[in-house]
């Protein structure tokens, strides 16, 4: 299915980073040249409570805004989101449009035989990743999670580029390094901060790129195809 | 969308603002959802990005008192604040306004207490509409930068000078990333030259006194209405800001934008960023046939008034949405958009009031749909309806069920 637009709604939990996945995702967008825009939805800012964040991309500009009510694709953080109803829609994927996918963090399948029938009775495809493990595995911490979901909706609807979610992270995470213009223990102090953060960069990179191979496989394999583009063209 | 813009959150692009208007001094106290323009500032002053003075208050009431007299020392100020902040100042937002001092106030619009929350709608920044400061609301993240250096040159005005408020709404647009291009910073300093106030130089060395005590009322009077008039200046003065802000950085921002108008039947009148959605609403009802337009309002003091009543006389409806509440009356803007049609020979045949998204409640395409439906039959009835509140039987229904879970907590039961 191509679509003018993609509507990617995620539900995560406060401190996975749900909102930094969906910008990054927007960032990508428009160093692609399509249209896009981001914004997260949230309570109190804590630890572990509810978070969700959206990201719309298209190719003509987006008049929508705010809550985002009717997703093609959901993508969910952390197994609480289903598991403890940790989310502002109940269920996890009300709203989801006909054709569109589930992207779960969960090494084990989570949903009730319901769940599955009413995904399955709106042609939604549910894709699962160990984004967790995987992001301890090559990045060496649980933090880099939300780079396999941005992997994950990437390697599927191909909606952005490798090449432009490289540049959106390093345009949110990298720095260059500037001398301090103080001491020289200072200045090294400073490198030695950079090139640890440069290091992390590249690990979060590798993680989005490893969930991005997995996910594209897989939407391969099932035949899984959702993407942005003119419909008028393409057909 | 193209290589020049980047992806900014509303506040990012309210700090941006500050920073290319080169602020002298930005007095601060953070609250939800405005903490990261200060966040933002406090950054740049620290790292030298942004040459100013950056002070946390211990209030929001201290912070708009040291913003009104830094700039009656003749500094460059700017701050930012929103919702039970803002309320805090109000005593303050009158007296700088009396002192006629010309510094910007960011407002990140989030809905008022009980009960708290943290989303918007625009009881706030209209609660202060009367303070005297000028008001401009933005729809986009690219406007909250372009409106902020609009409104400095604004309130700098010699024919002006009064504080100007730029409004964003929170979450919808403050924390939301959407593409934005700055202007270039030659481009801004031929825009909105160093300030150089004539009338202002507080100075430790020469005291003098502002806004002094006076009695018997015929002073008093005197000097409100400088203010009202100064305020219905700044209306051709943003007419001239506007001109020269398209001319140099090739944006153009009207006191009124109104889109699909040109032979809209029924319109829409809405304020900031939920005006998009209304577009898109627009586009959705003209595809099923309704020849409708919608009007978003970006100036509202000084009020636009024969801008307004240009584009909405001959109209067959029109439906003001407001995003708030006046308990006892209805929508604010309404009574304002209705008062100023009064006059008008060809008024439109019916004036319709909903209110919705309060509290950051989504305005959902039925919604949208719901209004042009009842604002045209409105039209052919030739009588208005309202203040019609815009709530889903789904809505009623969870609020039904919360009902019933606090009862049965309440009683065990």
């Amino acid at each position: 299915m191509i679509k003018k637009r993609l509507n990617i709604r995620m539900s995560g939990l406060g401190g996975q980073g749900a909102v930094t996945a969906a910008h990054v995702m927007a960032m990508a967008a428009n160093r692609d040249g399509k249209f896009s825009i981001s914004n997260p939805f949230f309570g109190a800012e804590k630890r572990m409570a509810p978070a969700e964040s959206y990201c719309r991309i298209g190719i003509e500009r987006i008049y929508d805004r705010g809550e985002l009510v009717f997703p093609d694709v959901i993508e969910v953080f952390h197994p609480q989101v289903i598991t403890m109803g940790k989310s502002y829609t109940m269920p996890f994927y009300s709203g989801i449009k006909e054709g569109g996918v589930v992207i779960i963090n969960s090494a084990q399948p989570l949903l009730s035989e319901e769940d599955i029938q009413r995904l399955k009775d709106l042609n939604v495809a549910t894709f699962y990743i160990a984004g967790t493990e995987l992001a301890i595995e090559i990045a060496g911490t649980e933090l880099s999670t939300n780079m396999t979901m941005i992997g994950s909706v990437a390697g599927i609807t191909k909606c952005v580029s490798m090449e432009a979610l490289d540049g959106a992270l390093q345009e949110r995470f990298g720095k260059k390094f500037v001398a301090s213009g103080g001491t020289a223990s200072l200045d090294e102090a400073i490198k030695k901060k950079f090139a640890k953060k440069e290091m992390l960069l590249q690990k979060n990179l590798a993680t989005v790129k490893r969930a991005y191979e997995i996910a594209s496989e897989w939407a391969e394999k099932n035949h899984v195809e959702l993407r942005v583009g003119n419909p008028a063209v393409a057909a | 969308m193209n290589q020049a813009s980047q992806m900014m959150t509303g506040n990012l692009a309210a700090a941006w603002g500050a920073r290319l208007a080169d602020v002298d001094y930005v007095p601060a106290f953070p609250i939800t959802p405005q903490t990261e323009i200060v966040e933002t500032l406090s950054k740049w002053c620290a790292g030298g990005e942004l040459n100013a003075r950056f002070v946390t208050l211990d209030s929001e009431h201290s912070m708009m008192t040291a913003a009104g007299a830094a700039s009656a020392t003749g500094a460059r100020v700017f701050t930012a604040t929103s919702s039970q902040g803002l309320l805090h100042a109000f005593e303050v937002l009158y007296t700088v306004a009396g002192w006629r001092v010309p510094f910007v106030l960011v407002n990140v619009s989030r809905a008022l207490a009980s009960p708290i929350t943290l989303e918007p709608d625009h009881n706030d920044v209209l609660a202060a509409r009367d303070s005297g400061f000028l008001q401009i609301h933005a729809e986009t993240c690219q406007e909250v930068v372009d409106s902020i250096l609009m409104a400095y040159r604004i309130a700098e005005d010699p024919r002006v000078c009064l504080p100007v408020m730029v409004n964003l709404d929170g979450f919808v647009l403050s924390f939301t990333r959407e593409p934005v291009v700055l202007p270039e910073p030659a481009m801004v300093h031929e825009f909105l030259p160093p300030f150089r106030p004539a009338h202002l130089g507080f100075k430790a060395s020469a005291p003098h006194a502002l806004g002094t005590a006076v009695v018997g009322g015929s002073i008093y009077t005197y000097f409100r209405h400088q203010i009202h008039l100064a305020s219905m200046n700044g209306l051709a003065v943003y007419d001239e800001a506007a001109a020269a802000f398209e001319r140099i950085c090739g944006r153009r921002y009207a006191a009124i934008d109104g889109y699909r108008l040109d032979d809209a039947e029924d319109v829409l009148v809405m304020t900031n960023a939920s005006a998009s959605k209304g577009k898109a609403a627009v586009d959705a009802a003209r595809e099923e046939g309704r020849r409708v337009g919608l009007l978003r309002l970006r100036l509202i003091r000084p009020w636009p008034a024969e801008a307004i009543r240009d584009a909405l006389q001959g109209r067959r409806a029109v439906a003001v949405l407001d995003q708030n509440l006046a308990p006892g009356q209805g929508g604010i803007l309404f009574q304002e958009i209705a008062a100023c049609l009064y006059h008008e020979a060809l008024r439109p045949r019916a004036l319709c009031s909903f209110i919705g998204g309060l509290g950051g409640k989504n305005l959902s395409e039925g919604e949208f749909r719901a209004i042009f439906e009842q604002t045209a039959e409105a039209g052919v009835r030739g009588k208005g309806i309202g203040p019609v509140l815009l709530y889903t039987e789904a809505e009623h229904r969870e609020m039904q069920q919360m009902q019933y879970l606090a009862h049965e907590l309440k009683t065990g039961r």
